[in-house]
């Protein structure tokens, strides 16, 4: 495989790509390509049948990209495919950066205050409290989580299912996971989703959570916090 | 080609955006076939994540890569190995620092960096943030550096009976970086003290966080049977399987020593 350098230090396989596939735009060159073309005389022996041109002008290998990798973050694709992604309805900003890193210097910014706990009273993390904050808190034993319950390896790493608080109704529910672990609510399977009441029981994996609410009909933090 | 004791380097690479708008993972490596440059400084690979929280951290990385890569390969004869690395991270802060200045953003631009240089049998190391070097031997793989976050001073302060275990793991900000490129004052830098001394058939990986917590440790050693190329395709590959919602950017630098 013959591998080759690019000028940003990056390695690719030039028998598969035309251009380094981890660069951006800047490093299509035409000029380049030409002489790639010329030693075989036939115009781009590297063009194979899964090949394809964005509408930037790039070449990608669509068996292995589902979009422009040349594209991608480089800022461009936004002016030629804006139309189409609002048709895809791509996610929010928001639930894209979930876990984006971030500097100590932005946690001053303002807090994201507790509206609740789930208390562990069955599993390996008996007698263990997790706060609930604002909209949805996914649940999973990854350090990732918002509610990380690392101790029982039948739960799912990611997204096994998630507690919300939406502070516009002031109440919470439960929602099943994307994942195959199931979530059960007083003991009955949860498909989509669930309000959750005081002292309600979550069980997951070997874990069961009772669900305490801090907001509610008693206490509500004024909205301005959260904006 | 180099002197009789210069390892043969072989790289390897892969990227995903994950469910992110933009790459802000970059990398690089210096010319691993020019012979004058490796006799004078061996091989370096640089790995970056710039901050999502943050403006233009695609450029705070890719700025961070080329600088380390291109002070650390100007090394001069009467400066050691680690004395090189220092000042090109030193370097490459400064430049991190000023794109934030040029800009004049509100936001603060930042960047993590790790980079591993590889003379004859030596390997360096430097990292700042949270991305992870690896070494990778006899099917163990061995984090060598340690991350820059808030955990770490939590943890210290529940040590002290400061704070729960408990505060710890839940802390909202425990992922936060306490030391990137783009501070005024870098001061916290893990350095590799003495060089590891590396073997044939040793690798040694630089990955961003997306990568490392999106697969399990078996995951990743069951690829290292394959040539770096082929092993670093397969890991990303499996990321992109697993198809998770919140996917972070996700980079792999792989150097196989021969």
């Amino acid at each position: 495989m013959p591998m080759k350098r690019c000028p940003s230090g990056h390695y690719y396989d030039s028998g598969k790509y035309t251009a380094c596939p981890y660069c951006g735009v800047q490093s299509i060159n035409l000029d380049n390509m030409e002489t790639q073309a010329k030693p075989n005389n036939s115009s781009f022996p590297n063009l194979s049948a899964n090949m394809k041109k964005c509408p930037n002008g790039h070449f990608y290998d669509s068996s292995k990209f589902s979009s422009c990798p040349s594209c991608w973050g480089s800022g461009k694709e936004a002016e030629v495919t804006q139309a189409k992604r609002k048709e895809a309805q791509m996610p929010q900003e928001n639930d894209r950066d979930e876990g984006r890193t971030i500097g100590i210097l932005h946690k001053n910014i303002g807090i994201d205050p507790v509206v609740g706990w789930l208390v562990c009273v069955e599993g390996n993390d008996k007698g263990r409290d997790y706060r609930i904050r604002s909209e949805k808190n996914f649940i999973g034993r990854s350090e990732k989580m918002d509610i990380c319950i690392s101790g029982d390896e039948s739960i799912l790493r990611e997204n096994h299912a998630a507690v919300s608080y939406s502070p516009k109704k002031n109440s919470f529910k439960l929602h099943a996971g994307d994942g195959r672990g199931l979530v059960y609510l007083n003991g009955e399977e949860v498909d989509g989703s669930e309000e959750l009441k005081p002292y309600d029981v979550i069980e997951l994996g070997n874990t069961k959570l009772m669900f305490i609410p801090f907001c509610g009909e008693g206490f509500v933090w004024e909205q301005k916090i959260k904006e | 080609m180099g002197t009789k004791n210069q390892r043969v380097i072989i790289p390897g690479n892969g990227q995903y955006l994950g469910s992110r708008q933009q790459q802000q993972d970059s990398f690089g490596f210096s010319d691993i076939s020019n012979a004058s440059l490796i006799e004078k400084v061996g091989v370096m690979a640089v790995l970056a994540d710039g901050m999502g929280g943050m403006a233009n951290g695609r450029e705070a990385s890719t700025i961070a890569v080329h600088t380390m890569i291109e002070e650390y390969s100007k090394k001069l004869a009467n400066e050691s190995f680690s004395e090189a690395i220092i000042r090109a991270i030193h370097t490459a802060n400064i430049n991190v620092l000023n794109l934030s200045k040029d800009l004049s953003k509100k936001e603060q631009t930042g960047t993590t960096l790790t980079a591993v240089a590889v003379y004859e049998d030596s390997l360096y190391y430097v990292s700042v943030g949270d991305s992870h070097i690896y070494l990778f031997r006899n099917n163990k793989l061995i984090c060598l550096n340690k991350d820059h976050v808030y955990a770490v001073h939590l943890a210290e302060e529940a040590a002290a009976g400061r704070m729960t275990l408990e505060e710890v793991i839940t802390h909202p900000e425990r992922k936060y970086l306490t030391s990137y490129l783009g501070i005024e004052n870098l001061k916290e830098i893990d350095i590799s003290t003495m060089p590891i001394t590396v073997y044939e058939g040793d690798r040694v990986l630089l990955c961003s966080d997306g990568f490392y917590n999106s697969l399990e440790e078996e995951e990743i050693i069951d690829a290292m049977q394959y040539e770096p190329q082929y092993a670093c395709d397969l890991l990303i590959e499996k990321i992109i399987s697993k198809n998770l919602i919140h996917q972070d950017n996700a980079t792999v630098a792989m150097i196989l020593i021969e």
